[in-house]
């Protein structure tokens, strides 16, 4: 409800309430005012009339006495005392028998009257006939009789002066009436609104019957002339009349006759201006409350118009216009409220403009971030994409590859960094008694034992430098792996890195072989080796030591002779030779060659070596020099794998140098490395044959002219040594002008264990 | 008196060899041809050294080794193993079972393993000379 509505209201319905009660209790007073003044003004006409009647009807009596003084009446003395009253019509004279003897009418001399109420109870002082019709004349007529001597004087008359003073309207309005009726109720004088009614119209109203009913109102002597009481009635009242009309009405019992005067006024008519007064009252209270409902609203206008300027003003503000000023600048306490709520407005705004500020770079930094993560959203989307692509198609190839995988006859297992097992074959699984279940995402070091034969240590070398130098990598020999059900499995081949596009390296895949039945033909080839170049050595020890024997005690043979056993000793020693290369070569491939390095001086060790050739050097009258070379040199080796390299390079240079030509020897001390150098005057090594000349069996095609025994064994025997002391081994050749082979060492070899020795 | 070495060699040229180069060299020679009599004669003789070599028949020359390493009788007996070639694990498990040195036959010339027992006593009775001996096996 509004503030405006607030104050009018209360004050306007007040008003309504408090003016309504006031018109209508003032309307109600003046109406009961009117009416009392009605009444009474009724009751005093109805007195007053009843007065005038009694008054006449005493005249008639009156008149009728004073012409009953006369001493003689003869018919023309009748008629005199006729016309000298005017009200009189008949004056006539009954005998003692009741006839008219006398008449002002001469021609109604004769007629019996005895009956008649004038004869009968006429009485000294008068007597007055109540209204009856003349039965002559047919008139309403009332008569007045006195006793004359023995004779009745009774003089008739009309109704015309009672019907004179009921009918005078005067206050009583159009349609009030006043009227006479007789003990009976029967109406004597005229009524106004019907005709015809004298002695046989009974009125039958309320007034009417207060009146014949009051005490003392019958048997009235004319003499007495007593007032009516009036007891228990009120003497005007508001009934309806004989119409049935509503009027105000009062009666009066007259005390000559048994009449009752009635007056009656219209309800309406008498109360029409109480119509008047209640119209009036509502225009005053419409005025009234016009002009209070203006004075109000004008006020609460006054009051509510700052109100609602300030509440549109925090409308406005509260959509945004921090701007607005509501600017009520009045001094009252909405003014003071008005300014307070400006100033509040301004501190919001200022405070608003600060947050604003905030609100805008944390935006910013907002839709920033918002951007990146959108990119990176877009970009892991397309990431996601491309994965998906890859995925699928590494999903089919995949599925190629363990197609092939499972297909593969060898055992192959794929490891990841973490060495846990991504792939594992139907041929794995039957090697390593371990399910493909079983063994995904397991570490294969600890599902898969791989042990060296040997020393029965874990063996995952072959892995480890797979994944630290990219290279495929061969298990070492002597593998074995523990099945799952403890029994062990000699095994073999190689591992290799898997990359990624980055060149990455992943994983690792392995591939493995069941090598118990190699292992065992290895080993029976190997114990064969072993035994038949130990059966092989006893003889051949044999003939050298009786042929060294021989020449030492048989100084008396023929040179010639002596010239032969020289020559079986040669023979024998050549061959021992060659049962050592064959017997290395069996150990190189069979992985079975240790490396037991010791403490060594290399210059002296060259020069024992270099000793043992002066008989080859002489006879083919080669210069063998050792010049260049540090004074000494400690280096740690093994000595029969160091041996094997010096003595294949320098045997080679005096073999494939003719005779007279020049062998050098150098040693050169690199820090960690040294430099071992030999360079001969020899034949060279085609250029055809310099890219294999390190392999089996392999020799320069001009060295199989100048000597047809060649092995081919050793400088295949010397690389492989070179490359087991993590050296290395090149040469510098040309055909027909000599070689010059270089061999860098480390100065501490590492130990290899496990296998035998170079012989 | 000589100084008396048991030669247990199953190559009966070889051993013939052997105990003419030393018996030249004036050692007392007693040889035998198969691991149970070399363990016998050992016994028996009680000599200054045995050369045992390892391919025997009937009893290795491990086995012969250790029953000799066994007996309080010949514990004191040095022995030097007699072997071919690249027999270094051989060589290394004979050292550990308590052989003194060790004799590589093919490698040398017959009149080097005289020089090699020579060269053994003569570092018994000096010890210093110890080292000399190894060095030689190296050639």
């Amino acid at each position: 409800m509004k503030i405006k509505t607030k104050i009018i209201l209360p004050i306007v319905l007040t008003a309504v309430i408090v003016l309504t009660a006031a018109t209508f209790y003032s309307y109600f007073f003046n109406v009961n005012a009117l009416k009392t003044t009605i009444e009474s003004h009724l009751e005093t006409t109805t007195q007053s009339r009843a007065r005038s009647v009694d008054i006449f009807l005493e005249e008639q009596v009156d008149k009728i006495r004073i012409a009953a003084t006369h001493s003689s009446l003869s018919n023309e003395e009748l008629k005199i005392i006729r016309d000298s009253n005017t009200e009189f019509s008949e004056v006539f004279l009954l005998d003692a028998t009741g006839k008219i003897i006398k008449s002002s009418n001469e021609i109604r001399i004769g007629l019996d009257r005895s009956t008649d109420d004038y004869f009968i109870n006429t009485k000294e002082g008068g007597y007055i006939k109540d209204a009856y019709v003349s039965k002559i004349t047919g008139e309403p007529s009332i008569a007045v009789s006195i006793p004359y001597g023995q004779e009745i004087l009774v003089a008739r008359m009309g109704l015309e002066v009672l019907n004179d003073i009921t009918t005078d309207k005067t206050g009583l309005g159009n349609k009030g009436e006043v009227y006479l009726i007789n003990s009976g109720g029967y109406a004597i004088t005229p009524l106004l609104f019907k005709e015809d009614t004298f002695l046989n119209f009974k009125i039958e109203s309320e007034n009417a019957e207060n009146c014949l009913s009051m005490n003392g109102f019958k048997n009235k002597e004319i003499i007495t002339h007593s007032e009516p009481e009036h007891i228990g009635h009120k003497p005007s009242i508001i009934y309806t009349d004989y119409r049935g009309v509503g009027v105000l009405g009062s009666h009066y019992p007259l005390r000559t006759m048994s009449w009752c005067l009635l007056a009656e006024v219209n309800e309406v008519e008498a109360l029409a201006s109480t119509k008047d007064l209640l119209r009036f009252s509502i225009i005053r209270i419409l005025i009234v409350l016009s002009t209070f409902f203006i004075i109000t609203y004008l006020l609460a206008k006054t009051i509510s118009k700052p109100i609602i300027t300030l509440s549109q003003g925090t409308k406005i503000i509260k959509k945004g216009n921090l701007d607005y000023k509501v600017g009520i600048d009045s001094q009252d306490e909405i003014g003071q409220l008005s300014r307070d709520f400006d100033e509040m407005t301004t501190a919001i705004k200022k405070s608003r403009a600060e947050v604003d500020q905030k609100v805008k770079v944390q935006t910013k930094e907002i839709i920033e971030k918002q951007k990146d993560i959108e990119n990176q959203q877009l970009a892991t989307l397309n990431i996601l994409e491309d994965v998906k692509e890859e995925k699928e198609l590494t999903e089919i190839e995949r599925d190629k590859i363990d197609t092939i995988l499972q297909s593969i006859g060898d055992g192959v297992f794929v490891v990841d960094k973490d060495y846990k097992i991504s792939i594992f074959n139907k041929v794995a699984s039957k090697i390593s008694g371990f399910s493909l279940e079983e063994a995904l995402g397991q570490d294969c070091r600890k599902i898969l034992k791989f042990l060296d034969e040997k020393n029965r240590t874990p063996n995952y070398s072959f892995l480890e430098e797979t994944f630290s130098t990219g290279k495929i990598q061969m298990m070492k020999n002597h593998t074995i792996l523990i099945r799952k059900d403890g029994s062990e499995v000699a095994v073999a081949d190689s591992s290799a890195p898997i990359k990624d596009n980055a060149g990455h390296i992943i994983g690792c895949i392995v591939v493995f072989r069941d090598a118990s039945a190699e292992r065992k033909a290895e080993q029976i080839k190997s114990d064969f080796v072993s035994i038949a170049s130990h059966q092989l050595r006893t003889p051949l020890t044999g003939i050298q030591w009786v042929t060294e024997r021989l020449l030492k005690k048989s100084s008396a043979l023929p040179e010639k002779d002596k010239q032969y056993i020289n020559d079986i000793n040669l023979s024998s020693k050549k061959l021992s030779r060659l049962v050592d290369n064959l017997l290395n070569v069996s150990r190189i491939e069979g992985g079975r060659i240790g490396i037991k390095p010791q403490e060594i001086d290399l210059i002296d060790f060259i020069n024992s070596y270099l000793s043992e050739t002066n008989s080859l050097t002489e006879k083919k009258n080669i210069q063998l020099s050792f010049e260049k070379h540090p004074e000494n040199l400690k280096i740690s080796n093994d000595p029969s794998a160091l041996r094997n390299i010096i003595q294949s390079l320098v045997s080679n240079a005096i073999e494939y140098t003719p005779q007279g030509g020049k062998i050098n020897v150098f040693v050169e001390d690199l820090e960690n490395n040294f430099l071992f150098k030999v360079s001969d005057t020899g034949i060279g090594i085609p250029p055809q044959n310099q890219a294999t000349i390190f392999d089996k069996f392999t020799r320069g095609e001009n060295a199989q002219q100048v000597k047809t025994d060649g092995t081919g064994f050793g400088l295949y025997i010397a690389k492989q040594t070179v490359d087991l002391l993590g050296g290395k081994i090149h040469f510098e050749s040309v055909l027909d002008e000599g070689t010059t082979f270089f061999v860098e060492l480390p100065k501490k070899v590492k130990t290899i264990v496990g296998g035998k020795s170079f012989v | 008196m000589k100084i008396k070495i048991v030669l247990i060699e199953d190559d009966e040229i070889l051993s013939k060899v052997i105990k003419e180069e030393l018996e030249e060299a004036n050692f007392k020679i007693y040889s035998a041809l198969d691991g149970e009599k070399g363990l016998e004669m050992v016994k028996a003789k009680k000599p200054n050294l045995v050369l045992l070599d390892l391919m025997l028949p009937k009893m290795h020359g491990f086995e012969v080794l250790e029953n000799l390493k066994k007996s309080l009788e010949t514990k004191q007996i040095p022995v030097m193993i007699l072997t071919m070639l690249g027999s270094d694990d051989d060589i290394k498990k004979g050292l550990q079972l308590g052989a003194n040195d060790y004799i590589v036959k093919s490698q040398h010339a017959v009149g080097e393993i005289v020089d090699t027992v020579k060269d053994f006593f003569a570092k018994e009775s000096n010890p210093a000379g110890k080292k000399s001996a190894k060095n030689n096996e190296e050639k």
